[in-house]
């Protein structure tokens, strides 16, 4: 639910209930307003009934149809004047009356007179002020759904601003988030808070980004060390079998090592975008290349069939280079024997199927880095991670699908504009 | 032949010393960019071996004084910064290789008897084996027993191995030589065997004495006749 219609539900409630609670203490008023006119009336007849039976020493004659009513009792003793009010008698349009009774002194003997009318309009009135009450109810919320609908589009307007910008906000790309500046204290407040918290994560990520770049470097300089020592050692003429064999270890080991710090350190390279320029690269040429390297790896144990169109790509060319090598390697080294490299390149999409393992690689982790499909999987795991890495930074898109032994990775990209 | 050796990590840099000096090299070792400015401007080297993080210095600053006088020798730049824009930078200025860190000692060698042939053997273009000469240009053995072509990776083998004479090379270091360090091998050398079976062969039809062993779990090994004589 939106704030607004939250907000909306309940100032509404509080004006609907405001509403009946006014009309009815209205029409409460009105009718004792009513009342109090009809007493002041009924007290006038009074005094003019008095001034008749003086003048006339009778009392007046009460015409039928006069909304007024009368009647004289005699009685032995006088007493104060009291209003009553009768209600209105159910089932019957009848409406309420109001009786004033009060005693006078004539020729010596007291009567007990009776005066009464009829208050008339009470429905009328009652009616009249829940229209008013129901006309003036429907125009607010009307109005206010209106200015919800207007005003307070306008005046959230910044809010979206700000939500859409943290939205498009990328970690690492160095620009700070696209804040709009408004009028109102309390978006400027927290425009001011997201900048600051951009900044900080911002400088966080930068160092620990050159933090990685600069441990990779540094560890290639014992690693040069480690690799000429075991060089020369390999050297020795009086090696055991035993020597030989952990000095082979070792080296595999160190291989290891250089092959993960390269991957580490190229990840790093990529992220800091120290490969942020691009050109116009014609893929079908690079592949052929691609092709003609790695034909000596594939020679007499994997087929390898291409049906290769005409594309271009706007990229980096050094990435380009990477992303098809971590490809071509991908194809090769996870295959069986005699299995089957195909490769197909359309306008915007290469795809390259290889015969591999009989299980899919998990696709939800697959692009994750040290991401192995199998337990015994002798590569370092961050091939997929680059690849990715470098597609996400070439706007290409990539996809994987496994069906019947056939692992397919494809990668579509949009044509270069000219 | 002279060569400077210009790398701050003493260790390393008695690595390349021990290496290098079994060959005809003489190695001198600086280990700051003040020292390296100092003996690039006494001395004359066949190849100057330059690290490019120095104490004091840059590396690049070096190999721009080495262009700036013209000096002859051939410069090889190892450096652990394995960005391509310092290895354009640095090719660009004048270098005549580059090589990341960490590398094989083979390969430092191999590149620098490269370098020192391209540059001060101008013209010369055959390396004299025992009974064979490897044609450089041809791409050929010429030996007693009549003419053998060899194909790129067999020239690149036997280049390979010249340069690193009666030494023990590992086949990770000839896989990486053949295919360069972007490719992903994953262990699998088996093509660099096809490749030295035919190679081998080759060597014998030519009627070269030398030959290639293989060093049990190591790698291989090319012993010149000279050597095995003397063993």
């Amino acid at each position: 639910m939106k704030l607004f219609t939250q907000y909306n539900r309940i100032t509404l409630w509080v004006l609907v209930l405001t509403f009946l609670l006014s009309s009815l203490a209205y029409y409460f008023l009105m009718r004792s307003l009513l009342f109090q006119e009809l007493d002041k009336s009924l007290v006038k007849i009074e005094r003019r009934i008095e001034d008749y039976v003086q003048v006339h020493h009778a009392f007046p004659v009460v015409e039928p149809l006069d909304d007024l009513r009368m009647s004289y009792t005699e009685v032995s003793q006088g007493g104060s004047p009291s209003f009553r009010r009768i209600p209105p008698t159910k089932g019957k349009n009848s409406d309420n009356i109001r009786e004033l009774t009060f005693f006078m002194r004539s020729d010596q003997r007291w009567y007990k007179v009776t005066v009464s009318r009829t208050l008339e309009g009470m429905k009328a009135t009652a009616q009249m002020v829940m229209r008013t009450a129901g006309v003036t109810l429907f125009v607010i919320i009307v109005a206010s759904v209106l200015v919800n609908r207007l005003v307070f589009r306008r005046l959230w307007q910044p809010f979206y601003a700000s939500i859409s910008a943290i939205g498009q906000f990328q970690l690492g790309k160095g620009n700070g988030m696209d804040l709009p500046d408004t009028k109102i204290e309390e978006f400027n407040f927290m425009n001011d808070q997201f900048r600051k918290m951009a900044g900080n994560v911002n400088k966080e990520y930068f160092i620990l980004k050159e933090f990685t770049e600069n441990a990779s470097h540094e560890m290639q300089t014992p690693l040069a060390i480690i690799r000429s020592k075991l060089d020369l050692a390999i050297q020795d003429h009086g090696l055991s079998e035993i020597q030989s064999v952990t000095l082979q270890s070792a080296y595999a080991s160190v291989k290891k090592l250089t092959s993960l710090n390269r991957s580490l350190l190229l990840i790093a390279k990529i992220s800091n975008n120290q490969y942020s320029d691009s050109t116009g690269i014609n893929i079908k040429d690079k592949l052929y290349d691609k092709i003609i390297q790695f034909q000596e790896l594939w020679k007499d144990k994997l087929r390898v069939s291409y049906d290769l169109g005409d594309a271009e790509i706007n990229a980096n060319p050094d990435l380009v280079d990477i992303l098809l090598n971590n490809l071509f390697s991908n194809a090769s080294k996870h295959n069986i024997p005699d299995g089957e490299v195909i490769l197909h390149l359309t306008g915007t999409a290469l795809e390259i199927k290889n015969t591999g393992r009989p299980e899919p690689l998990d696709e939800t982790r697959m692009f994750q880095r040290f991401y192995k499909g199998s337990p015994q999987d002798e590569s370092n795991g961050l091939g997929l991670a680059i690849l990715k890495q470098i597609c996400d930074l070439s706007g290409i898109t990539p996809s994987y699908s496994f069906s019947g032994n056939i692992h397919a990775f494809t990668l579509q990209w949009a044509r270069p504009g000219r | 032949m002279k060569l400077l050796i210009v790398e701050d990590q003493k260790e390393l840099s008695n690595s390349i010393i021990s290496y290098l000096s079994t060959e005809n090299y003489t190695c001198e070792p600086v280990y700051d960019y003040y020292s390296a400015l100092e003996k690039i401007h006494v001395y004359e080297y066949s190849c100057v071996i330059l690290d490019l993080t120095l104490p004091y210095g840059n590396g690049l600053d070096i190999l721009k004084q080495l262009k700036k006088n013209d000096n002859p020798a051939g410069i090889v730049i190892i450096s652990a910064k394995n960005s391509i824009e310092d290895k354009v930078l640095g090719l660009n200025i004048g270098a005549d290789d580059f090589l990341s860190k960490p590398f094989h000692l083979s390969e430092l060698e191999a590149r620098i008897a490269s370098v020192i042939r391209r540059r001060s053997f101008e013209g010369k273009n055959r390396i004299d084996l025992d009974n064979v000469i490897l044609d450089l240009r041809e791409k050929t053995l010429n030996g007693p027993a009549g003419r053998v072509d060899l194909t790129r990776m067999e020239y690149m083998l036997i280049e390979y191995f010249i340069s690193n004479k009666d030494k023990v090379v590992t086949k990770e270091a000839l896989g990486e030589h053949l295919c360069g360090d972007n490719m992903d091998l994953a262990d699998n050398y088996d093509f660099i065997y096809t490749h030295l079976k035919n190679l081998r062969r080759k060597l014998k039809n030519a009627g070269c004495s030398d030959e290639i062993k293989t060093v049990y779990g190591m790698g291989y090994k090319f012993c010149t006749a000279a050597r095995k004589g003397a063993q």
